[in-house]
């Protein structure tokens, strides 16, 4: 029973994985043709390019702490996980948003540093949270034990 | 999204998520929280699950609750306990922001 939950899960998400990246080719190629056409200039293309990446980006880190959900063994373990996986997906949805509105609105050479910047931040951020919560609840682990 | 917007209509259940926030607890641990039933809060975490708003987890004999928002639905949720939305609705409604575990309830009256 809880193989075939599993098992739809794991469909669901690849299918959405899917979905997200055929919209991803999707856009490139409409602004590949809209630049062909003569519609849009190249500058317009890379921003486009960087505001679809970028969104699309958000949604798969939207669901990113439904994804991070295990089989806990404990209350805190599951509080760990809980936490770690809401902060990380803060932090690199509001990152991707931030790289998709500077692609979409500030100047160029802002836009290609500041981006970048933004999801630097949101990986340290994350990385930084994980790792201080795992030496907190390890801590907290091994003088419970002493 | 039909689903988590019943799920959220509730206030009883945005309190259930409220109290996960903090972190995950146990099915004992959540209901005490509220006056009301056992079964009553079965099917408040029924619709919770049902949502796929909170995940239910068998360890030993208990039941662990935890968290299972996505960022939208983390928004939404704190948007609506900012504005207060749905709140009044039912009796329920009205006690749970106000509830305390049946062990306190009990101390006070003793």
């Amino acid at each position: 029973m809880s193989e075939n939950i599993h098992l739809l899960r794991a469909k669901k998400e690849i299918v959405f994985g899917l979905k997200l990246a055929a919209a991803m080719i999707a856009g490139a190629l409409l602004l590949a043709l809209a630049h062909r056409q003569g519609w849009i200039d190249q500058e317009q293309v890379v921003r486009g390019h960087n505001v679809v990446i970028g969104l699309a980006l958000a949604a798969f880190c939207n669901a990113m702490p439904k994804r991070l959900h295990g089989s806990p063994r404990s209350v805190q373990h599951a509080t760990l996980a809980q936490s770690i996986g809401r902060v990380g997906g803060w932090s690199m949805t509001l990152a991707f948003l931030v790289w998709s509105l500077l692609w979409a609105f500030a100047p160029q050479g802002l836009a290609s540093t500041g981006s970048v910047a933004a999801v630097g931040a949101g990986l340290l951020l994350m990385i930084g949270y994980t790792t201080w919560k795992c030496v907190a609840c390890h801590r907290s682990r091994s003088h419970g034990g002493l | 999204m039909n689903a988590v917007f019943k799920a959220l209509a509730d206030p009883t259940r945005r309190k259930v998520l409220e109290l996960l926030r903090q972190g995950a607890m146990t099915a004992g641990e959540l209901s005490d929280h509220f006056p009301v039933s056992r079964p009553t809060m079965s099917a408040h975490f029924a619709v919770l699950r049902e949502a796929d708003l909170i995940e239910a987890s068998k360890v030993g004999t208990s039941i662990i609750y935890q968290l299972k928002l996505s960022v939208l639905e983390d928004a939404l949720l704190s948007f609506t306990q900012l504005f207060g939305i749905g709140e009044g609705g039912r009796a329920t409604a009205r006690s749970a922001p106000k509830a305390r575990p049946k062990g306190t309830r009990k101390g006070l009256r003793t």
